[in-house]
This record gives C-alpha cells, structure tokens and sequence, in this order.
C-alpha cells in the first residue's frame, strides 16, 4: 500500500556538479556529436532540469522504497514542467530541494488502477534559481 | 528559420540503441528493470522490448529546440508523456510555430512538439516557450 502520508515531504536535498564526461554522455545517448562545436561550450544539457532527480537526497530505489512502492511494477514518469531561469554550466556545483506535493489515484483502460504522485524540485546556484520542475509520476498499483 | 505562426520546424531523428538505455540508468542512477531487462516489462504487460527512461525523450525534444533554434534560450518546457519509448525504435520529432511575440527586444517563440516513432504518434507532447 502506498505511504501517501509523504504529503509536504520534504526530500533530504543534495548537490551535483556537471563535468564534460557526464555531459557528452548525455549528448551521445541521445544522438548528439559531442565533437560538433557549439556556440558555448561551458553551456550544459538543459535536460540536467531532469537528472538533478537523482540528487534530491534519495536515490529513486530509496524514495520508492519511502514511499512502499515496489519498483518491479514498472513506475513511469506522465508529465514533466520545467521553467528553466538560467543555463546550466559545466563544473559549477547546483543544490537540489523538492517535496512531494500530492497523490491522487486514477483507473486507465490500458494499465488499470494506478497512483499519481506530484512531486516539486527546485535547482539553485548561489541561491540563485536555476530551475523550477514540476513532476507527475504513475505509478501502476 | 521561417519565423511565422503556423511554421513546421525541421523535424529531428534518433535511433534509440541499448546502449543509450544502459548509458541513462547511469546517468539518472535508475535502477528499474525496464530499462535493462525486456523480462521486467513482460511482466507488467507494457510489451517485450525495453523501455527509454522518460527524460531521454525529453531531451530529443530539447535537441530538436536547438537543432532548429541553435541560438536560443529555452524558458519553459511542458512535457506531457503518454507513451513508451523502446529500444530500437526512430524517434521522431516534428511540430510548429504556435505563437511569436516581442519582449524587451527579444523574440519569444511558443512551439508545439511531437514526439512519434514509426509505430505510435504523439508519444511526447510539449509545448515550448524559448527566446530567440
């Protein structure tokens, strides 16, 4: 049964920093050349909006766990907001917060019942907002 | 770049190899099987094929952004996904100019995005805001 007592939980928090190994495997996996020369090359992936997921304090098998979820029932993201305020750099060291905002369930024809967690990040850099992510996870119960 | 409300962008395709699933459960420490493991998803009933982690698809849509736009900055991204991605498949994406206005100087572009592979259309749906 899904904990949804995590209501205004917050996540412990944690930090990343963007090297170019991280960010050209990023380019590369996603069909990008990483040895086409862009207009700035300090200037990282903006889809580091998504993968500051894995540092909000938690791993994902940790916050599923959190929230009693057995990850072998295949959660999936649904929808995914990002208002981006500034670049992401190479080499400069970003925090993470966020909390859970909300569960609600639903029934789909194609995988049955299933739970909705929302769930909000915030990226800073010197205190400075980076990013603002709002995020909707299924999760099939 | 023809900047006019109505305007199809240049569409932007990827070959999804295993290779770049295993390369984002690494990016994103993500230990669920469906991306590994064409079992796992056998057993949730979503096919037989290893699914990409949502946030690579998301990034197509930010490759096509920049593909067509290299010089911008892209404000805000709502990304609605409503269905898989698998290994092997071409992704896609396509759209159009759904809105232009001036600010400060500054052209803001509004677009609408696309995201299919040869078997299913509208995988992604994101509707964009960018300066140019």
């Amino acid at each position: 049964m899904l904990n949804k007592d995590l209501i205004n939980h917050k996540f412990p928090g944690g930090t990343f920093t963007i090297d170019e190994e991280i960010n050209n495997l990023i380019k590369l996996s996603t069909g990008l050349d990483i040895n086409k020369k862009t207009l700035n090359e300090d200037i990282a992936h903006p889809i580091f909006s998504m993968v500051a997921l894995n540092s909000i304090g938690y791993t994902l098998e940790e916050l599923f766990n959190l929230l009693n979820y057995d990850v072998r029932k295949g959660p999936m993201l649904g929808e995914c907001e990002f208002n981006l305020l500034d670049n992401f750099s190479l080499d400069r060291n970003y925090k993470v917060n966020g909390y859970i905002e909300s569960f609600e369930s639903k029934v789909s024809k194609k995988i049955g019942n299933f739970d909705i967690m929302n769930f909000k990040l915030e990226i800073t850099f010197k205190n400075m907002i980076v990013s603002k992510i709002n995020y909707k996870w299924i999760l099939p119960i | 770049m023809n900047l006019k409300i109505g305007h199809r962008i240049n569409q932007w395709s990827h070959h999804v190899r295993q290779e770049d699933l295993n390369s984002w459960s690494k990016i994103l420490n993500d230990p669920n099987p469906i991306h590994f493991d064409a079992n796992a998803v056998k057993k949730i009933g979503q096919g037989d094929k290893c699914i990409n982690q949502g946030p690579a698809n998301i990034a197509y849509i930010i490759n096509t952004i920049f593909y067509n736009f290299p010089k911008c900055k892209i404000l805000k991204i709502k990304n609605r996904l409503n269905g898989n991605v698998f290994v092997n498949d071409l992704v896609t994406v396509s759209g159009k100019i759904t809105n232009i206005s001036n600010k400060n100087e500054s052209i803001i572009i509004k677009l609408l995005l696309n995201l299919s592979t040869q078997e299913n259309n509208s995988l992604v749906v994101s509707e964009v805001e960018l300066i140019e």
